[in-house]
């Protein structure tokens, strides 16, 4: 297929008349049967990467995506486009409903498939899938395959052997954030031969990095509420924590009446979905959120990112920030950038990780155990908040089994010595927390370091530098009263108050009720 | 105004469970009984210390918050964590300052003016089940009767999805819509007209985002977890009505899909089934592959849901009244200290069930230290 026709496709099913930038090349590579790693900037088009091939191709588009919640996003936004062969396979589905799905998938009935890494590395399912004939297979948020990438998933590990059951169908990784080591993770775990690779600047031209030194939360506030009160919506603030996404957001409705809401993992699903449709709907001036309000947030008009805090890493930073500006017009992202918020997030990473002194004694619960869940819910075990992370590292080391289907795991071997065991899994774990203190530091370097922002965000990541725009970085001057509302604070009128119940019902089902 | 005045709504709660349960559990265990836990140790906690009115309140995304409360309620020293409970663990014990914050807090009206027709063994489902179909329904057919197909679903759960798949196969879009407007509006109608609109405004359709906790709380001058409390009040009333007068609504009648005994899980309700066939536990174990003691969890689980179960097959009367009188005479439901106290000869199991049930000639007599309210026999509790 010639460029031509692939535009003619990309316009009949997409409605877009032309490809952005590393689309076309991508797709062409894999349509010619050939591998692909494409590292573009967040909201720079990636799913349409394999969207596309997937209805140009003979056969089932397996996509293999790290999380629940992100797979049912996309199926669920594809669906609202009107595309209909598209389903998820997953842990969180009941064993009908699961069965249900997979009868009409190898019936033929779906051209685009999200697998969970679980439910892939299951031979029986994999071989099914291969009869199925897999047209491509792509690997999405492809940096978690990477020990040094910052969100690694051991699962993601046995993907090479994967590619192989299914057949070695064309293979396309996907991420936004993928400095070089980490790219040639992704090239050798997934067996990739001979790639074509698309490179791409992790950021856009139009999104204007800035950065504000501050000291204290009085400034921070004090900054915060200068930028809040003139920028166009609608934004985002990043937080680190649940509460401080609570108590920023109760500090700006006080004193704004623009709508605003706050968003973190803590929070019942029903009520993320509420805010994710006010915020889709173009509702809310604001989210203050946590680093949980990212996935499923498709809205291309995002005109700010603010970060109230430094976020983990440089990694996390860019994604963050590429939230503004998806539609290609002109947004802002600056970091108000305290020394003291380092030490926070510090604290946040050592937090995750056991003192080594009670890995043995932990180990010992684990072996007496013989199995459980992962994921536990005890509230008062201070040892067991862990869990999760030294599993992880178990399963890596072969003493446990992790079963990433069910969440559970199983001790392999009674008569494990565990001092070594312990030992082994605390160089481990040394390795990850000195991994994301390093991470850490990166991103301290880029906000205090000299010359320009965007060209250090380039080197970090290697990526090619792109042309530089008239408003780039803090570094080489942004005003940022360019993003201010000319229609002011006014345009976003005040949150009303709810109507009765009879009337909102009626405007929900405006049918004449039926005789009871 | 004292120290206690700081207690939010959610303190209160934890508070009023830790408080519930006399020093002999853990804070995990409060947790479990907040968030709704199904596990038989959580059920037979919330029906030994009275705690059906807390049951279920909580989201089980709260931990955290859940969590930081306990940490203050220490610091401020409402809270002792210094007790051990079965299984060596560290119990909670609250404090003669936290027993004060507990009676004089005015967030504790507040709970329990928005809880006081909340049974949560009995309504939790209401709000697990009948509540995600009840949003799905609305959005979905609010979407399909304006002619769009296409909309993101403001809920994800399975079940949901699965039910308003089935509820519109076949089915005029129109005439679900209009059925279920009219079954709303009837129900709603015997609402407080608050917790009416309170739910309602919750619900999402075309054009029109539902709001959350956060923002009908906002809008209300009240807490978001006193919202939430609410709207799991409001959602148990639809169910109530629903299953009260199934010809009346019929829909919402399918939509709470009653079940025999509320709350068991599928595998228990099976074991419940046989039970009533006249099998007795062994036989019920051997034909299911299941273990005795997992049978013998169902039978437990059964007799605290079910008021009409009868536990005197599995158990002579002699052994109930001499469990119960240890268990008054210890003042503890520590089942070591029961069977102990009872020279070791009665199996955990016998001493669970005859937990179950109060004796009646005792029930209002001087030697149960526990109300029978709190066992879910009277004031409305424990039915259907």
């Amino acid at each position: 297929m010639n460029r031509a026709d692939l535009c003619a496709a990309l316009e009949r099913h997409f409605g877009y008349r032309a490809f952005r930038p590393g689309q076309a090349e991508l797709i062409e590579a894999v349509l010619a049967g050939r591998d692909a790693l494409g590292v573009l900037a967040t909201g720079s088009g990636k799913s349409l990467c394999y969207q596309l091939p997937a209805l140009l191709l003979n056969g089932v588009c397996v996509v293999v995506s790290p999380l629940i919640a992100l797979m049912e996003d996309q199926v669920a936004a594809l669906r609202a486009r009107g595309f209909r062969g598209v389903t998820a396979l997953h842990s969180g589905l009941d064993p009908a409903e699961r069965r249900r799905r997979e009868e009409r998938l190898f019936a033929g009935a779906y051209r685009l498939v999200y697998v969970s890494p679980e439910r892939l590395v299951q031979p029986a399912f994999a071989q099914r899938l291969a009869r199925a004939g897999v047209s491509l297979f792509v690997v999405d948020e492809a940096h978690c395959i990477s020990q040094w990438g910052h969100e690694f998933r051991p699962d993601y590990l046995r993907l090479g052997q994967v590619v192989h059951a299914l057949g070695r169908p064309p293979t396309l990784a996907l991420t936004a954030t993928a400095p070089p080591p980490v790219q040639e993770d992704i090239v050798a775990v997934l067996k990739m031969r001979d790639p074509v690779r698309v490179i791409l600047p992790v950021n856009r031209d139009n999104l204007a990095f800035d950065c504000v030194p501050v000291e204290g939360e009085a400034q921070k506030q004090a900054v915060l509420a200068e930028r809040l009160a003139r920028l166009a919506g609608p934004g985002i603030v990043y937080v680190a924590t649940r509460e401080a996404a609570e108590a920023f957001c109760t500090w700006f409705s006080r004193r704004d009446g623009r709508p605003a809401a706050y968003f973190h993992g803590g929070m019942p699903a029903d009520e993320r979905a509420r805010i994710l449709e006010q915020f889709r709907a173009g509702e809310l001036f604001v989210v203050f959120a946590t680093n949980a309000f990212g996935m499923g947030i498709d809205k291309p008009d995002v005109r700010f990112v603010l970060h109230a805090h430094a976020p983990a890493s440089l990694e996390a930073y860019v994604q963050e920030a590429g939230r503004a500006g998806r539609d290609g017009a002109p947004a802002y992202a600056c970091l108000l950038y305290d020394r003291a918020d380092l030490a926070l997030q510090q604290r946040l990473v050592v937090s995750e990780y056991p003192a080594e002194g009670a890995l043995v004694p932990l180990l010992a619960r684990l072996r007496a155990q013989g199995e459980g869940a992962a994921c536990l819910d005890e509230v008062d075990d201070p040892e067991m908040r862990h869990l999760s992370a030294v599993v992880a590292q178990l399963e890596l080391t072969g003493a446990m089994a992790y079963d990433p289907a069910t969440g559970t795991w199983t001790w392999q071997d009674a008569k494990a010595d565990l001092d070594g065991l312990a030992k082994q899994v605390a160089r481990r774990l040394r390795a990850r927390r000195a991994d994301r203190l390093r991470r850490l530091r990166a991103l301290a370097a880029w906000a205090e370091g000299e010359g320009c922002r965007r060209a250090a965000l380039d080197r970090y990541f290697g990526s090619p530098g792109g042309e530089k725009p008239a408003a780039c970085c803090w570094a080489c001057g942004v005003d940022w009263t360019a993003y201010a509302d000319a229609a002011g604070a006014a345009s976003w009128g005040k949150r009303t108050a709810p109507m009765g119940w009879r009337q909102r019902l009626a405007q929900l089902l405006p049918v004449t009720p039926a005789a009871t | 105004m004292g120290a206690w005045a700081r207690l939010d709504p959610l303190h209160w709660l934890v508070l009023r469970v830790a408080s519930g349960m006399a020093g002999e559990r853990t804070a995990t265990a409060v947790w479990r009984v907040l968030a709704g836990h199904r596990g038989i140790q959580t059920v037979q906690d919330v029906c030994w210390y009275g705690l059906r009115r807390y049951y279920a309140v909580v989201d089980g995304t709260e931990g955290e918050a859940v969590r930081r409360r306990l940490r203050e309620l220490v610091a401020w020293g409402y809270l002792d964590e210094g007790g051990r409970a079965d299984g060596g663990r560290r119990s909670i014990t609250v404090t003669d300052a936290g027993a004060r914050a507990l009676r004089e807090a005015p967030a504790g009206a507040a709970v329990d003016a928005v809880l006081v027709t909340w049974d949560g063994l009995r309504d939790e489902r209401a709000w697990r089940v009948l509540y995600p179909r009840l949003l799905l329904a609305v959005q979905t057919l609010s979407h399909l009767v304006r002619g769009q197909t296409a909309f993101v679903p403001v809920v994800r759960a399975i079940d949901a999805q699965a039910w308003v798949r089935a509820l519109l196969a076949g089915r005029s879009v129109a005439g679900c819509a209009a059925q279920l407007r009219a079954e709303l509006e009837q129900v709603l109608d015997g609402l407080p007209p608050r917790l009416a609109d309170m739910l309602v405004a919750s619900f999402s359709g075309c054009g029109l985002s539902g709001a959350t906790a956060q923002q009908l709380a906002a809008h209300a001058g009240a807490s978001p977890v006193l919202v939430r409390a609410a709207l799991r009040v409001a959602v148990a009333r639809v169910q109530e009505a629903a299953r009260r007068e199934p010809r009346r609504f019929p829909l919402l009648h399918n939509m709470a899909e009653p079940r025999p005994c509320e709350g068991l899980s599928a595998s228990a309700e099976a074991t419940r089934a046989l039970l009533l066939r006249g099998l007795d536990p062994e036989e019920v174990a051997r034909r299911r592959g299941l273990r005795l003691a997992t049978v013998e969890d169902h039978v437990v689980e059964i007799a605290l849901r079910d008021p009409t179960f009868d536990i005197f097959r599995f158990l002579d009367r002699a052994t109930h009244e001499a469990v119960w009188a240890a268990r008054c005479r210890l003042g503890t439901v520590r089942l070591r200290a029961i069977r102990d106290a009872l020279g070791g000869t009665v199996s955990y199991f016998a001493i669970r069930l005859a937990l179950t049930r109060p004796p009646r000639a005792r029930a209002g007599g001087e030697s149960v230290a526990v109300p029978a309210t709190q066992w879910g026999m009277s004031g409305g509790m424990g039915k259907g």
